[in-house]
């Protein structure tokens, strides 16, 4: 991925990495830091607030438990004193009466008022009898017996303001009542009414009824007690009615702070003062009210504990109930208010904390939103000139490498004036001066080149116009003697990549005389082909009718060592053909001996008799060889380029393989035979390089020419 | 081809290894040139050689060129038949000194 990437890019990347990545790191631990720090921080202002509004709670819960047992404590303390006051007053009424039933002569007594007789308002005995009892004398002195108690009964009521009346109901059926008021139901009957029974049911106690409305729509209580006449029999009650009101004091109707208020439950867990008391359905059964079951109760028993606190549901209320027994009657006063109304200062408190927590926390948190902006800023800031003084550095690096990289495009182009600029010393600037250095030599070896190339050119040019000039020496238009039918005459020399040293020849001596001719020059290149040159011009030269081949070579030998300095020489053979007899004369110095056709037509090898190379040695004589060919007879003439052809494997052609293909399709003319030889030849060589001229000559005596008559000569 | 070069008294020995072709003759004439400038007697053992172009010739014709010149001798010694009847085809071994 890395690999093909720029390097400009590739040091942005380091630069970029690096810096960013150290200003990255940076802002993270700056940034979990501030955070860290903010939770910290919300951390103990929650747990602050939470702890300083649990506190006042628990502080405000344990004072407003103390107040409420407190006042509870009170309360049924004056209200035990008050109903002891009543009770003692009406068990003090109850022995005055007695004491009046057992002295009765001794009291007079007046006669006293119906009640619609006397005023309403004004504390005053009055009587009324029950409706089916009728006024005898019994009935009359008992009640003027009976008027003989306002005496003590008007000290009491004036002595305690709390009571309204005090009344008797005697068991004959009268009704006596010292009270302010007058009201009177005419069909009352005091031995049908339930203080009569209860106090009944408990003969010389004083008994406390539970409460009931009186006459005026107050909550009251009544305390009863029997009386015995001079018999001993119980001859009535005396009760009084002390309003609950009173007797409570300020907390029956008063709330207590916003929730709070008072009931008084009896012995039987019954309520019998409570401010709903009157509504319509209302329990009666204090159990009915509670929802956390019996923790009053147990509180109540728990140790007889006669007073205490408990929180309970109460009538769905969460509450604080404080309450204390009252001894006199064994009644359970309780004061309950709401907790919430309790612990409300707490929570608000608590509120208020949060509130100034909350101040804080936002303040806080504004305060490191705001350095946290400031950071963002501050780092996006650094992270833009990193990136701008990053990609300053990249470029700086680079240009001057692309700066190269076009002057080297430039020169690439064949551009070599230009040249890169040096800018500076560091090891850009020495690649480029170095590469200016490269140029310089470039440049001159380069010219130096196009010289040696030109000069080259010109020589190879030469050489293959020599080739050419070497090859056109040769005869070379076939059929080479059309006007002759006695023969047929073909030969090619292939040349190897130089020009070489192979020659062959053939020409009329004379109209009846054909001389052929086949050499090789030892050694190559334009030496080889001068040489070549004057030794085929010698040949033809000095082979005349009259000349013995013998000397003719002799003759060329000396010729040519007078001109030899490069110590070449020349492998040649020559024969004439007499063509109207088939004589042939030849002459061999050091070449391959010739293949000739025997009496089947088959090319043999014809062992020659091997003279010296020509120019090997001044002063060599040459003797010649004859034969005689049949019409149809053929000779092959070849060079060493055939026979020593080599393939890869440096094996020769060799004699063995030629005479092989010479004999393969007999009858083949001239042309055809050496295509196929030269085929065979290039078959075996294969992919090896050429390396010596190849050069072959056939010819066919076809038939003996007429013999001429010439100036009378045979 | 390879030429080794060792000396008998006066006598110079080049055993010559291999083809002496085209290519490698003119080591060969080197080797003689030189074995003649300090001798005028100089064996040429060529019982390694398997093969001698006309190249090869001429470097032998100059060596027994160089010998006569020297009133020295050029010997060949153990010519291989291949070689041989290159040697009598182009008449050399009625110039050489042959053993």
């Amino acid at each position: 991925m890395f690999k093909n990437m720029k390097i400009g890019i590739k040091i942005l990347l380091v630069v970029l990495f690096m810096s960013l990545g150290t200003l990255i790191i940076a802002f993270a631990n700056a940034y979990f830091s501030i955070d860290r720090l903010s939770d910290v921080f919300q951390h103990t202002n929650v747990s602050l607030g939470l702890t300083a509004s649990d506190d006042s709670k628990e502080a405000l819960q344990g004072q407003a438990e103390e107040y409420l047992t407190k006042i509870a404590g009170k309360q049924a303390m004056y209200s035990n004193q008050e109903m002891r006051e009543i009770s003692r007053m009406v068990t003090t009424a109850a022995g005055y009466i007695e004491y009046l039933y057992a002295n009765s002569e001794g009291f007079i007594g007046r006669n006293l008022p119906l009640p619609d007789q006397t005023v309403d308002g004004e504390p005053c005995s009055k009587y009324a009898l029950a409706p089916n009892v009728s006024v005898t004398d019994d009935i009359w002195r008992e009640v003027r017996l009976l008027s003989n108690c306002e005496a003590v009964f008007g000290a009491s009521l004036s002595e305690n303001n709390m009571l309204d009346n005090i009344y008797v109901g005697t068991r004959s059926g009268i009704s006596y009542r010292y009270s302010k008021s007058n009201l009177y139901d005419q069909s009352y009957d005091p031995r049908e009414q339930k203080w009569y029974h209860s106090a009944l049911d408990h003969p010389d106690k004083t008994i406390w009824l539970d409460t009931y409305t009186d006459s005026y729509g107050h909550m009251c209580i009544t305390s009863a007690r029997t009386f015995r006449d001079v018999q001993g029999n119980v001859a009535g009650v005396v009760a009084s009615d002390i309003r609950l009101q009173d007797m409570l004091g300020e907390i029956s109707t008063a709330k207590i702070g916003q929730s709070g208020y008072a009931f008084v439950m009896d012995k039987d867990r019954q309520l019998i003062a409570h401010p709903d008391y009157f509504e319509n359905d209302f329990q009666k059964d204090i159990d009915a009210h509670i929802q956390t079951g019996g923790q009053l109760e147990k509180a109540q028993k728990l140790g007889g504990k006669s007073s205490g606190i408990v929180n309970l549901t109460l009538d769905g209320i969460d509450s604080y109930v404080a309450f204390s027994i009252l001894e006199e009657t064994g009644w359970c006063l309780c004061i309950s208010i709401d907790r919430d109304e309790v612990i409300k200062p707490a929570l608000d408190t608590k509120e208020t904390i949060d509130q100034i927590t909350g101040d804080a926390q936002e303040f806080t948190q504004d305060f490191l939103s705001e350095v946290m902006k400031k950071f963002v800023i501050f780092f996006v800031s650094a992270g833009i000139m990193v990136m701008v003084l990053s990609f300053a550095v990249a470029r700086s690096i680079t240009r001057p490498i692309q700066k190269l990289s076009r002057s080297v495009e430039q020169i690439g182009k064949g551009e070599f004036d230009t040249k890169v600029e040096v800018e500076s010393a560091d090891e850009i600037g020495n690649l480029a001066a170095a590469f200016n250095d490269m140029l310089d030599d470039l440049h001159t070896y380069i010219n130096q080149i196009t010289l040696i190339t030109a000069e080259k050119e010109r020589i190879g040019a030469e050489l293959s116009v020599a080739t050419q000039i070497q090859a056109d020496m040769l005869p070379n238009i076939f059929p080479a003697f059309p006007e002759r039918e006695e023969i047929d005459i073909y030969a090619t020399m292939t040349p190897a990549k130089e020009v070489g040293g192979d020659f062959y020849d053939f020409f009329m001596v004379d109209d009846t005389h054909l001389a052929m001719v086949m050499a090789d020059v030892s050694g190559k290149g334009v030496p080889a082909a001068l040489f070549m040159v004057i030794g085929k011009t010698l040949i033809k030269d000095h082979t005349k009718p009259e000349t013995a081949l013998g000397d003719v070579f002799t003759a060329v030998n000396r010729l040519l060592c007078e001109s030899n300095e490069e110590g070449l020489f020349i492998t040649a053979f020559e024969g004439v053909l007499d063509l109207e007899t088939g004589h042939m004369v030849y002459v061999n110095a050091g070449h391959e001996p010739p293949f000739i056709t025997d009496r089947n037509g088959i090319y043999q090898l014809y062992q020659v008799n091997p003279g010296f190379v020509l120019a090997g040695m001044d002063g060599v004589q040459y003797t010649q060889g004859e034969l005689d060919l049949m019409p149809g007879d053929r000779i092959f003439l070849y060079t060493d380029g055939v026979t020593e052809a080599a393939n890869t494997r440096q094996e020769l052609y060799g004699m063995k393989r030629l005479a092989e293909v010479l004999n393969k399709d007999s009858g083949l003319p001239p042309v055809q035979l050496l295509n196929a030889v030269k085929s065979d030849v290039d078959f075996f060589v294969g992919e090896a390089e050429q390396f010596d001229d190849i050069t072959m000559l056939d010819m066919i005596y076809k038939k003996k020419a007429v013999k001429k008559i010439e100036n009378g000569k045979v | 081809m390879n030429i080794e070069r060792t000396a008998n008294g006066p006598e110079i020995i080049l055993t010559v290894e291999g083809r002496v072709d085209a290519n490698t003759s003119k080591e060969l004439q080197d080797a003689i040139i030189t074995a003649f400038q300090g001798s005028n007697k100089l064996v040429v053992d060529f019982e390694k050689v398997e093969y001698v172009a006309s190249a090869g010739l001429r470097a032998l014709l100059l060596g027994h060129k160089t010998a006569m010149s020297k009133a020295g001798y050029m010997k060949l010694l153990h010519v291989a038949e291949a070689v041989m009847e290159v040697l009598h085809m182009t008449g050399f071994d009625s110039i050489l000194t042959i053993e």
